[in-house]
């Protein structure tokens, strides 16, 4: 199960496990937050515990979203074990401008 | 285009990590084509052939996700398209291995004809011959394959193969799984790489006799199952780092590979005079600072000394003490590499077949050109240990079979980096 919470305006929590069969409601409502947004979106995955590849799929969507809708999208708390399937997708330019510096 | 420099004269010292073998890797994604469940597939390397292979899936409908365990989930349920186009094709010859699959659980396939891949002149003619015997009609119309299964299905058949062929013994193989009957191949390919798509099919239910050896009995199935595979280590890959601390005269262990691949090869390192040791599932070489001594190399099908390893041998001889004799029986025209080779110094008569190599204390730096995949490898580890610079250029060969080949390398203490060529 996987879950997007709308924080306010400009912030939405994602959470649980996002695979094929998880994802795909979630593309609709995070475009609709995004296009609520009024021009930036943060999506905060500290409370994603498990994710594929389908996970970078969900987010190259709301990318090309916020690009067509000038929108500037953050992501922030990205589960580390996606960064390694970002990395041999050879997505590390296009992802490394939208993530927040990791606190710890 | 991206060229690899190379400084060379570095001793190699230290562990490497062995991928996959993306000869494996290939024909057991293929394979997930036949699974009416979810396949997961571990240890794949990571390689442009891999990705192609992923993406011709992906067209036909395929879904596929990367776990957070870099394995990949494989779900052929929904396969709407059956033709492999020429645009993936082209790419990767390898993609033929789609045929017996997709010919096998669809009844239907349309696969392009690799470029410059002739009907007859080619071991393709094989792979067909063999659907053909399983009861399908072929067609070729307009440089695509169009194969279809006879009503009811493949029927078992007793099949020769009238030269050893890997990627045709893996694609028999594949169509006859789901064959009514029994499937025979006879003179089948006995590479490692076949010994484990037969294992990834009998974990999936398919029920296969005399994988290893020549003969290959199949009791088709009506179905195959999901299941979990983790694809076998590149034996080229171990051979290939293993030469590399051999001629710089150092000490190398590769970790997670598999010592009972390459026992021809493993023989013929002792013969040069280094010390070898094994474990399960690793191999280390030492050859404590010592030249190798030039051994007799002659190229044969499994369980024979590879002609994969052929070129990394010639540059073994080429810095040994004494003479060695290097014949290739399995391809022709596999020489290529020698004359870059002489360019930086080495001495190499090559006659037809055969390279007579006489070892020098040395070779020097130049730069040299790529033409094949193994020759690329060969050509790396000469720079490694011949004196000053050495640009290897067209180094697209080798990133289709080395994975991470700079970063390994420099890890074992070679001055190694690649240059790009934007």
């Amino acid at each position: 199960m996987a879950e997007l919470i709308r924080v306010d305006d400009h912030r939405a929590e994602l959470s649980g496990e996002l695979l094929f069969e998880t994802v795909t409601p979630l593309i609709r409502e995070g475009r609709d937050l995004m296009a609520a947004s009024g021009g930036s979106w943060c999506v905060d995955m500290a409370r994603v515990s498990r994710a594929s590849s389908v996970g970078v799929a969900l987010l190259l969507d709301w990318i090309r979203m916020a690009a067509e809708a000038n929108v500037e999208l953050r992501i922030e708390a990205m589960p580390s074990h996606l960064k390694p399937i970002i990395n041999i997708s050879d997505l590390d330019e296009l992802f490394a401008p939208l993530l927040a510096p990791q606190t710890n | 285009m991206d060229k690899l420099r190379i400084v060379g004269g570095n001793r190699l010292g230290g562990e490497v990590r062995i991928s996959g073998a993306k000869n494996s890797a290939l024909p057991i994604l293929a394979s997930t084509l036949l699974s009416s469940g979810v396949m997961r597939i571990g240890n794949l390397p990571h390689l442009h052939d891999i990705t192609t292979m992923l993406e011709l899936l992906g067209c036909m409908g395929v879904e596929v996700a990367i776990n957070e365990d870099m394995s990949v989930e494989i779900d052929c349920r929904n396969v709407h398209s059956q033709v492999a186009p020429y645009d993936l094709v082209r790419t990767m010859r390898a993609s033929i291995l789609v045929l017996g699959p997709l010919l096998a659980r669809y009844g239907v396939a349309e696969v392009s004809l690799p470029g410059g891949c002739a009907i007859g002149s080619r071991p393709v003619d094989l792979h067909l011959r063999g659907m053909e015997a399983m009861g399908a009609h072929i067609d070729v119309v307009d440089g695509y394959i169009k194969a279809r299964a006879p009503e009811g299905g493949l029927k078992g058949a007793n099949i020769f193969l009238d030269t050893v062929t890997v990627t045709g013994t893996e694609n028999i193989l594949m169509a006859a799984v789901l064959a009514k009957g029994t499937t025979v191949i006879e003179n089948a390919a006995r590479e490692p790489e076949v010994v484990d798509l037969a294992n990834c099919l009998i974990a999936m239910g398919a029920k296969i006799r005399g994988a290893g050896t020549d003969t290959l009995v199949v009791e088709g199935v009506e179905q195959l199952n999901g299941a979990e595979f983790r694809v076998l280590p590149d034996r080229i890959e171990t051979g290939t780092y293993l030469v590399a601390a051999g001629v710089t005269g150092g000490c190398v262990k590769t970790k997670d590979t598999d010592p009972l691949l390459l026992e021809a090869v493993l023989h013929k390192l002792e013969e040069a005079g280094a010390v070898i040791t094994t474990g399960d599932d690793w191999i280390k070489l030492d050859m404590e600072g010592r030249r190798p001594k030039a051994v007799n190399v002659r190229t044969a099908p499994h369980p024979a000394f590879p002609t994969d390893m052929q070129a990394q041998f010639v540059v073994l001889n080429a810095v040994a003490e004494g003479t060695g004799t290097v014949i290739e029986t399995v391809f022709e025209n596999r020489f290529m590499h020698a004359q870059e080779l002489v360019r930086m110094g080495a001495d190499i008569h090559v006659e037809g077949n055969t390279a007579v190599v006489t070892g020098k204390e040395g070779l020097t730096g130049a730069p040299v050109m790529a033409t094949d995949l193994r020759a690329s490898a060969s050509l790396v580890l000469a720079a490694l240990v011949a004196t000053g610079s050495t640009d290897v250029n067209r180094i697209y060969h080798i990133d289709r079979g080395y994975e991470c080949i700079e970063e390994k390398f420099q890890q074992l203490g070679a001055n190694i980096r690649r240059v790009s060529g934007r």
